[in-house]
């Protein structure tokens, strides 16, 4: 879980851009070329290399070189966030039904 | 990545006394909340289209979140009495942004007298993993709270 509060500031700050938050969730379902990450936006290359350079900052997204072009895909950090999120979620609810089975046994 | 979760439980009642432990807004209240929250708002508008309000209010036994408020609210979209129950989810803070947004399916099976409850319930929107970062930043679920929650049970 990012709890330093630089780091958190980092990513929210990232997160705060609609484009950004568009090229996470594209990159969330599948690795990407820059080229193709810049394709939908109408807004130059050096704008999304911008947006990129933040989203790396905040350690959301990894960039690496795979012949001519760069990759980017979701980093580690991000996908350990976010399945450590599922797995908070499931608790909340596994704890939840605890206490209406808890519940029923009491009323009866 | 999978961003849906399933839960199936067998429940010691009928269907009927489920079903009614989920949509008598003064029994939902009871047992609704973790450990240290109590539940001073609950609204439940039981038809499609209608609101689900929860309001958990942490307690002192929470020690530095006690009296932080954190409402859920939802609609209904699919209700079919004793069988199933489907409705959005979202977390909200104290301003009323949402937080957390789910959608979440209850089905209620009759097997051998008791209740088979499964739930079916997404963790976010639509897509995976950034949704669920964005929201796993917020304050209400923190794990301060689960360590609380189970230091105090």
């Amino acid at each position: 879980m990012v709890e330093h509060t630089q780091t958190l500031d980092a990513v929210f700050g990232s997160l705060a851009d609609p484009t950004r938050r568009d090229i996470l969730k594209r990159v969330g379902r599948k690795e990407l070329s820059v080229s193709k990450i810049a394709k939908p936006y109408n807004v130059t290359l050096a704008a999304i290399s911008k947006h990129l350079i933040i989203l790396e900052k905040a350690k959301l997204i990894n960039k690496h070189r795979r012949g001519k072009q760069q990759v980017v895909r979701l980093s580690p950090t991000a996908l350990k966030d976010a399945s450590e999120y599922l797995r908070r979620y499931r608790k909340i609810w596994e704890e939840r039904l605890d206490r209406l089975e808890v519940y029923l046994i009491k009323k009866k | 990545m999978k961003k849906e979760i399933t839960i199936v439980r067998t429940l010691d009642a009928s269907r009927e006394r489920v079903w009614k432990a989920w949509t008598d807004p003064k029994e939902l209240a009871q047992w609704w909340g973790p450990n240290g929250v109590t539940i001073p708002t609950s609204e439940v508008d039981l038809r499609v289209g209608g609101t689900l309000y929860i309001v958990m209010l942490a307690g002192k036994e929470l020690g530095p979140l006690a009296g932080q408020k954190w409402p859920m609210k939802g609609v209904f979209t699919e209700i079919v009495e004793s069988e199933k129950l489907v409705f959005s989810n979202d977390a909200l803070d104290e301003a009323g942004n949402v937080l957390l947004s789910g959608v979440t399916t209850i089905t209620f099976e009759e097997e051998s007298g008791k209740t088979k409850l499964t739930v079916i319930t997404s963790a976010a929107g639509d897509a995976p993993g950034t949704d669920m970062m964005l929201q796993g930043m917020e304050p209400g679920w923190n794990q301060q709270l689960d360590k609380l929650g189970k230091f105090l049970s």
